[in-house]
């Protein structure tokens, strides 16, 4: 072990041990001076004849450090050979533990790959882990976004935040005609540059004068929209870009690769906060999103508290502001990743416990071959060889099947990569950044090493363990007999965790299936989606403008209906206004779900094909008058009016104009934000009857539903047609079909399911080659036994149920601890879990009759082998 | 003076021979090399030291840094118990080998 050890240090202290030999080689320089002295000569020359004779300081340290370190590289190389060598000679062996480490790795570098992307990649702020997201707490326990008046008194306090900015959504139409296009970007308060810690390549921020409302409206653009759209033209500060018809100076550009959420970010435009709308004073209309600095001396949970302990003094002071809920605070990284970062770290679980089952099985494929070459270890160790070296040298071995594995494995996780975003591009964010990139490679080469060594270590401890004199004269009738028990171990390990993972595969299954089968409410086949906005000659009555548009595109040939909604159902926009009923005040407490607020035209339920229970929706003739109607959601008929008949009843959305709606339909529930979310009461106001101070900002865009011939060629075109016929400047937008928004909303889901399953798919089939493995070794091992056996007179079923009997007990002590480790592993699994009880009886049994069924297959094979065997052979054998 | 080329393994055995008498840095030991062959064999620094760090390493040796005779500090290198079986072994391998070799030779 000292060679080891020495060269570990050299490794490791290299400096201070070449520190250690230049003081010697100094020290025997300056004795060979104080000898020259002696002898008589002046000091000069002692030194120069003392210099003559070393030959010089550096070149015999050099001598010495190359020598050493050659050394070790040489012999590393040398085991290197050896060990190509060996496993050249046992190909099937080889190839058998290098396929099932690149599985196992492969599994593992994808799944990495994916977390590396979504989890790990910090966004391009200066010192991104001290943004953080700034959320008001709901009186019902949620958390939302900010409204005007609350930001605003929150910025009055002297709190950890009171720097936050605000940011919102921007969109506007860029050009005219033929060339009008929808750009998207951000509308952020002044102070967002600074929080963000961003300077412009070029330009400047916008000062807090340009925040103003009224101040002259000035831009700041991407890298990328300055290059695509302006050419990266040098000059483009000082110009002038018009959109929507009003002229933006434009300021500053960004730097490459600044982006706030996501790429596809192409404008920031001062938010100019308003002082006299609707969203200035209404504390029920959440609209923008705030982000903060943490101070540097500071830290989240700092802050927090900080935070938390101004808003019980302002609850004290207001009991009934919505202030004083107070705030939360979550770092950027978190808020963006919010409810990813457990399934995926609960995947990335599931394949290290694939890459563990691989790991066993090449362990055991090892411990046997140990036994088969103890020969070899006995004449090395005969012929010199020290425990140490040889236990390097298998050490050395494995290792290098790992990293053959892991380079195998970097295929798979490549190819896998590409189907998995091919099939799965919208649930993940920053999922076009995915890849086997640096970071991966770093884990991947580590996960090989670390691997190499773990699978390696118990086999090489074993193997290199040689009695010289007892091996060489031993024959391989008691060998690996001390190995059994770890076998079993194992196996027992692989049975088990094999069990966990496919309880874990059968419940987000079920659940999936679960999902699959619920009625989302409305029928998203074939409806085809758009937005579009209105222009500014409409500002103030935009509902003429979407009026004009569905009477146009209701006309045209192929079309069965086309309905307006401002938000469509899985779009991700959902809107909620707390109500009153019957004359009485706006309910809002602790624990209750909030009202949804959906704005939708005349035959929309009939458009969505959502089947309306009583009464009937409205139509064009009833909206236009003044009467006001509504129409509810089931659940929400259900809260406020119980058993009796809602038509007739009235309600009011919490908005200082509003007036109050008559129920004149209930409709069946929709699922509004995938099929797995819970049903919300929903209030459907109609579009042209909302209050005067929303209509602004509740008409700035609406998105059309078109059913009938939707996939037919060139409808879409007949479309903007449509739209052009209505206004030539209007770009329609976000053109999708409802299935796809159904499937973008499933889609996280599925993908976790699919690679869950995928998981315990390897699991299975791994732990029944490892048991399968084992147990051939085994029937090997005891043929001599087997043989005296049936001699004495053993009937073939007997042997059969011995060999058997062996291994179904190790996989029975395997289901029991996979038992256990099930229930465990689903109380992780809340987020992927659908309907479906955590400890689900029947996915229990059928899980557990499968494997069942698999590892006595993986028995049976074996054991039939064994009841082949003729005594007369078995007893000469070896 | 007349220099032969060392077989390989002949350097650690004169090493280990020479701390035989006690401990003695790089310097001394090629002095006591130097003397004990009579000026037949002169070894560089360079042989030396890479040849006590791989005794070293081979844990024959174990080192030291202490002062010298006239107060220098140098590192100092001792035989340990396995450093004399090695040499113990050595010497007999070296004398079948040569005595072999001796025969041979005269048969000639």
């Amino acid at each position: 072990m000292s060679r080891l050890f020495s060269s570990l240090r050299n490794l490791v202290r290299r400096n201070s041990v070449d520190r250690d030999l230049q003081a010697e080689i100094e020290s025997h320089r300056q004795l060979l001076i104080d000898q020259n002295i002696a002898e008589g000569m002046d000091p000069n020359t002692a030194a120069r004849q003392a210099g003559l004779a070393m030959g010089g300081v550096e070149q015999v340290r050099e001598e010495v450090r190359s020598v050493r370190a050659g050394q070790w590289m040489e012999q590393l190389w040398q085991d290197i050979r050896y060990a190509l060598r060996m496993l050249r000679r046992a190909p099937g062996f080889a190839a058998l533990a290098v396929f099932t480490l690149a599985l196992g790795i492969g599994a593992n570098t994808a799944m990495f790959s994916v977390i590396q992307g979504v989890l790990l990649q910090s966004p391009p702020f200066a010192d991104p882990g001290r943004v953080v997201a700034v959320l008001q707490k709901q009186p019902n326990g949620s958390n939302n976004v900010f409204s005007t008046p609350d930001f605003l008194a929150w910025k009055r306090q002297s709190s950890p935040v009171a720097q936050m900015a605000a940011i919102v959504t921007d969109s506007h139409v860029l050009g005219a005609g033929d060339q009008a296009e929808r750009v998207v970007g951000w509308r952020v308060s002044s102070e967002m540059f600074s929080v963000l810690g961003v300077t412009p390549a070029m330009g400047r921020p916008f000062t807090a004068e340009e925040d103003r409302p009224g101040a002259e409206r000035v831009l700041l653009l991407s890298d990328a929209f300055w290059k695509k759209n302006f050419h990266a033209d040098p000059k483009i500060l000082g110009a002038k870009i018009t959109m929507d018809g009003t002229p933006f100076t434009v300021i500053g550009v960004l730097p490459q690769g600044f982006q706030v959420f996501a790429p596809g970010e192409n404008f920031w435009t001062p938010l100019q906060l308003p002082t006299q709308d609707v969203t200035a004073s209404s504390r029920t209309l959440h609209w923008f999103l705030a982000l903060a600095r943490i101070a540097p001396d500071s830290s989240l949970k700092k802050s927090q508290s900080a935070v938390d302990a101004i808003a019980s003094r302002l609850h004290h002071d207001d009991p009934n502001g919505d202030a004083g809920f107070g705030l939360a605070l979550q770092s950027f990284q978190d808020f963006t990743t919010d409810g990813l970062r457990e399934p995926l770290l609960l995947l990335m679980g599931c394949v290290g416990c694939v890459l563990l089952i691989a790991c066993s099985n090449v362990a055991n494929l090892l411990l046997a071959r140990g036994t088969a070459r103890r020969l070899e270890m006995s004449i090395r160790a005969a012929v010199g060889a020290q425990r140490s070296r040889v236990f390097r040298q298998l050490l050395t071995e494995s290792v290098l099947l790992s990293l053959l594995g892991g380079v195998t494995g970097l295929f798979i996780a490549s190819s896998a990569l590409h189907l998995l975003l091919a099939i799965s591009p919208s649930s993940l964010p920053n999922v076009e950044t995915i890849q086997v990139n640096g970071p991966v490679l770093a884990f991947t080469f580590a996960v090989c090493v670390v691997v190499g060594i773990l699978f390696g270590i118990m086999p090489a401890l074993a193997t290199s363990r040689v009695d010289v004199s007892n091996a060489l004269c031993e024959t391989s009738r008691n060998a690996g007999h001390s190995g059994g028990k770890t076998r079993a171990a194992l196996v027992v390990i692989e049975t088990a965790i094999a069990f966990i993972l496919l309880v874990g595969a059968g419940l987000s299954l079920k659940s999936l299936w679960k999902v699959s089968r619920v009625d989302p409410g409305f029928n998203p086949t074939g409806l085809l989606t758009f937005k579009v906005a209105a222009p500014t000659r409409f500002k103030d009555q935009p509902s003429i403008f979407y009026s004009q548009l569905a009477e146009k595109i209701r006309a045209l040939p192929g079309v069965d209906a086309a309905v307006l909604a401002r938000d469509v159902p899985m779009s991700g926009i959902d809107p909620s206004m707390p109500v009153a009923v019957d004359g009485g005040a706006p309910q809002v407490t602790d624990g209750q779900v909030v009202t949804r607020f959906r704005i939708v035209g005349p035959d929309y339920f009939h458009g969505f094909q959502t089947p309306l229970l009583q009464g009937h929706e409205f139509t064009a003739g009833d909206i236009a008058t003044a009467q006001p109607v509504v129409v509810v959601s089931q659940s929400l008929a259900q809260r406020y009016w119980g058993n009796q008949s809602p038509l007739g009843k009235t309600l009011k959305p919490n908005i200082a104009d509003a007036p109050w709606y008559t129920v004149v339909g209930v409709a069946a529930d929709v699922r509004h934000q995938g099929l797995d979310a819970d049903t919300e009461p929903t209030a459907y106001y109609p579009y042209t009857q909302l209050p005067k101070s929303i209509q602004p900002l509740a008409g700035r865009f609406m998105t059309v539903s078109v059913r009938g011939n939707t996939h037919a060629a060139g409808f879409l075109d007949s479309i903007r047609h449509a739209v052009a016929g209505v206004d030539s400047t209007v770009p329609i937008y976000a053109v999708k079909f409802m299935d796809e928004y159904l499937d973008d909303a499933g889609s996280f889901r599925r993908l976790a399911t699919w690679l869950i399953a995928v998981f315990a798919g390897l699991a299975l089939v791994l732990a029944a080659i490892g048991l399968y493995g084992v147990m051939a070794y085994a029937v090997t091992q005891r043929t001599r036994e087997i043989g005296i056996r049936m001699a004495l007179g053993a009937k073939r079923t007997d042997v059969l149920r011995m060999i058997v009997g062996h291994g179904m007990k190790m996989a029975a002590i395997g289901m029991a601890a996979g038992i256990a480790g099930a229930f465990a592993l689903a109380r992780l699994m809340s987020s992927l879990v659908f309907e479906t009880s955590t400890t689900d009886l029947p996915t229990f049994i059928t899980v557990g009759v499968s494997l069942a069924l698999f590892i006595f297959l993986a028995c049976y094979v074996p054991s039939l082998r064994a009841t082949r065997v003729d005594p007369n052979i078995a007893l000469r054998y070896e | 003076m007349s220099r032969i080329e060392l077989l390989q393994g002949t350097l650690d055995m004169l090493i280990l021979n020479a701390l035989r008498t006690g401990p003695d840095h790089g310097l001394g030991i090629s002095r006591r090399i130097h003397q004990i062959t009579r000026g037949t064999f002169d070894v560089r620094p360079g042989s030396l030291y890479t040849a006590l760090h791989r005794l070293e390493e081979q844990g024959w040796l174990a080192s030291e840094w202490s002062d010298s005779e006239n107060r220098r500090r140098a590192k100092f290198y001792e035989l340990t118990a396995s450093g004399k079986k090695q040499l113990q072994a050595e010497t007999e391998n070296w004398e079948r080998i040569s005595l072999a070799i001796t025969r041979a030779l005269r048969a000639t």
